[in-house]
């Protein structure tokens, strides 16, 4: 817990209904205790600008000379400064009170000897409590082609950004770490708010052909047992470790070299005037976060549905739910081109499909599905 | 029973109002925007705030329109510093995101945050790492004060189809929710709102008539860029001005890495897709920070403030000659000739009265931002 510990109290002589400043903890907040009734009073009723308190009640982070912008109250018998930002921890804050000024902005004569209270405190640092862990790692089935793309690593609270890849080791049957099997890159591939990681298995050990394909064979080999370890080292945004290892295993079948087939997709019949849930069932399993992003539904006239989408299924199932209820009628599911299964295979084109004779790519495209929607 | 009855119900029409202010009325009350996205003058005054995250521009009358006697060069050394005081934390992670001069008073206003220490790559700029929550006046004499918003005099549009909240700019790891509104000018009674919206071609620029009375237009824009070599949607405006050339209404626009194109005023119509002609092209690598329009040895003068390249300055004269628009790629720079002055470190620039321009400049050897006056004609 935060606790404030008082470096400096005033040692003025009480004057003037013993006027004294302390830092309260559970608000995290300063207070002037000791004040006149009637001063408070009035600025309660005037509830003068945060600025007019400049003279009469201010608060400095460290050594700074422009005070703290905040807001403040009184709150029964005291006035309480409220920070605009939390006080910063481990550092040393100093609030003034001028019991005259304070007088002053409430219209009041200043009180008979009324000294100038001064607060030296600071906010003792959180113990670092390790909170962030791993919430999912896709795919989320156990059996994985042995041409696995890429996994991810959903973690609980934004990450630090540097230095990951060390604390992610895939073991093999034996314990013996798989060595390299993730593209070295510069930067890791992060999500913007730094809580989904992308690992990339590296292409050139991937795609058929390639020098790396042939000398060191896949990552993966098929009928094989590996773990995926992300150490409990691994460090959150604020450099706090994780509250515990993780770890998952996965048996690798045969690579894949299929395109998925959204015709071949089953899609739930929901009921107009409802928001059932509509579900698709894929002819495998695909790549979960693109799952989740790359699928629309539109109605008769092409506008986009509004709803929540999620994959289930072990990465096989699309499940959305409508802002708005079904209306009976045709629909579209729209699949976009980008959409890949777990070997990056797309419906369009292999993951390792050789270029055409022309040296072009075949073009992706996307796929649309008519379903019904019944009364 | 009836005169009761009709009663009750102007009560609760009042309380709806009161509670829910509408778009376009002006009103007086709290204004609580989620970010502090840009700035930019209007009339008699007014300050337009874009809150892209939010996806609403607020005109705020802050009832500042005493104009300034006699106006001295503005300068605040350690301008970081002070704010680190009202901020509560060390210099280095005081942000500042967007700086405007009101054009009565001279009275600077600046949005900060407390986000410096979150930038973590090349190319992200203050809105990408954080959102500024506080609104900060300088007066001409260098005093500084909040101005609070929790009573003001307002009113507001919500900016339609805004770029949705989740997706992505992977390439800096950020989301494009912070461009909605990426620059703000006022021209000829209307506010013109570069950003990026939610539709297949997302450079969007969107014109309100002031004051807001509902009506909007948004039309998206094409530009060629030269240093990509290709015709992009996607990246939105960056920096903008309203220039005339022989004698009709353009925007010239700048944008990332670093076109500089033409926009004919008369074409932004609402639902339309506008190409663009490009101009010049400032070179790659490099981000258009700020752009302003003065009178410099007695010429129209554009400045470019670059983040990489230097400081451009564009004669007026030299938009008015025919310039063949750019559609091929260019490796370095190309188009309308321009005067190349290093950057010192600026940052920002604003108008500060005929004959002077305000720079904010952070010093590459000390470290340190300030305010800074320059003169840009003899007095």
């Amino acid at each position: 817990m935060i606790r404030a510990s008082i470096l400096l109290v005033a040692l003025a002589p009480a004057a003037w209904c013993h006027a004294t400043l302390a830092f309260d903890a559970a608000t995290q907040s300063v207070c002037a205790t000791g004040i006149a009734p009637q001063v408070l009073a009035a600025i309660k009723e005037q509830s003068p600008p945060a600025s007019a308190f400049a003279r009469a009640f201010a608060v400095y982070f460290d050594d700074s000379t422009t005070a703290m912008l905040g807001d403040y109250a009184v709150d029964g018998d005291r006035l309480r400064f409220t920070p605009r930002f939390p006080f910063v921890p481990e550092r040393i804050h100093h609030a003034i009170l001028d019991p005259s000024a304070l007088a002053a902005i409430a219209g009041l004569p200043a009180p008979p000897a009324a000294d100038v209270q001064r607060l030296g405190f600071r906010i003792e640092a959180r113990e670092p409590r390790p909170t962030a862990r791993v919430t999912a790692v896709y795919p989320s089935g156990d059996v994985v082609p042995a041409n696995l793309l890429r996994i991810y690593v959903v973690f609980s609270h934004p990450m630090s950004r540097r230095g990951v890849e060390r604390h992610i080791r895939l073991l093999d049957e034996k314990g013996t770490p798989v060595e390299h099997p993730f593209l070295d890159l510069e930067e890791s591939l992060w999500d913007p708010e730094a809580r989904r990681l992308t690992l990339i298995f590296d292409p050139g050990r991937i795609k058929r052909g390639l020098g790396l394909n042939e000398s060191l064979g896949p990552p993966l080999r098929p009928g094989g047992r590996y773990r995926l370890v992300i150490s409990a080292e691994t460090k959150d945004a604020e450099g706090t470790p994780l509250a515990r290892e993780y770890s998952r295993e996965y048996r690798v079948a045969a690579a894949d070299r299929t395109s998925p087939d959204p015709r071949k997709w089953k899609i739930s019949m929901p009921h107009a005037g409802t928001r059932d849930t509509l579900i698709v069932i894929a002819d495998k399993a695909l790549d979960q976060p693109l799952f989740e992003r790359l699928l629309r539904v539109e109605d008769a006239s092409g506008f986009p549905l509004r709803g929540d989408a999620v994959v289930e299924g072990r990465g096989t199932q699309w499940q959305f739910v409508p802002a708005q209820a079904w209306h009976q009628g045709q629909y579209l599911l729209r699949v976009a081109a980008e959409l890949e299964d777990l070997a990056g295979n797309r419906s369009t084109r292999l993951f390792d499909e050789p270029a055409e004779a022309s040296g072009i790519r075949k073009e992706s495209r996307e796929t649309s599905v008519p379903f019904q929607v019944r009364k | 029973m009836t005169s009761k009855r009709w009663f009750v119900s102007a009560v609760l029409a009042t309380a709806a109002l009161a509670a829910l202010p509408a778009q376009g009325k002006p009103t007086a009350g709290p204004v609580k925007p989620k970010s502090l996205s840009k700035l930019a003058f209007g009339p008699d005054g007014m300050l337009f705030v874009g809150d892209s995250i939010g996806a609403r521009i607020y005109a705020l009358d802050l009832g500042d329109r005493t104009p300034v006697v006699t106006l001295k060069p503005l300068e605040v050394a350690d301008l970081e510093g002070k704010l680190a005081g009202m901020l509560g934390i060390d210099a280095r992670d005081v942000l500042i995101h967007d700086m405007a001069v009101n054009p009565i008073s001279k009275n600077t206003y600046l949005t900060v945050s407390r986000g410096r220490r979150a930038f973590s790559m090349q190319y992200q700029l203050p809105n990408d790492v954080a959102s500024a929550s506080v609104l900060l006046r300088v007066s001409p004499a260098g005093e500084m004060e909040e101005v609070r918003l929790d009573n003001v005099k307002y009113s507001f549009i919500d900016v339609s189809n805004p770029v949705n909240e989740t997706a992505e700019t992977a390439w800096k790891k950020s989301k494009q929710r912070v461009d909605v509104v990426s620059d703000m000018v006022f021209s000829d009674g209307k506010l013109y709102v570069a950003g990026l919206s939610n539709e297949e071609f997302s450079s969007t620029m969107r014109v309100y008539p002031f004051p807001f009375d509902g009506r909007a237009s948004a039309t998206s824009l094409e530009v060629y860029h030269g240093s990509h070599g290709k015709y992009e949607t996607d990246s939105p405006v960056r920096v903008f001005r309203p220039v005339k050339i022989q004698g009709k209404p353009y925007l010239l626009a700048s944008y990332l890495c670093t076109p500089l194109v033409l926009f004919q005023m008369d074409e932004l119509k609402d639902k339309k897709h506008v190409k663009g002609t490009t101009i010049g092209e400032l070179g790659s690598g490099n981000y258009p920070l700020d752009m302003v329009a003065f009178r410099w040895k007695g010429k129209d003068t554009i400045m470019v403030v670059n983040s990489a390249r230097g400081i451009l300055l564009i004669g007026a004269e030299d938009l008015e000659k025919p310039l063949p628009a750019i559609t091929t790629k260019i490796e370095d720079t190309a188009g309308v000739p321009f005067q190349r002055l290093r950057n010192r470190g600026i940052l920002q620039v604003e108008n500060y009265g005929e004959k002077n321009l305000l720079l904010l400049v952070r010093d590459p050897f000390s470290g340190q931002v300030s305010l800074s006056t320059i003169p840009t004609e003899p007095a």
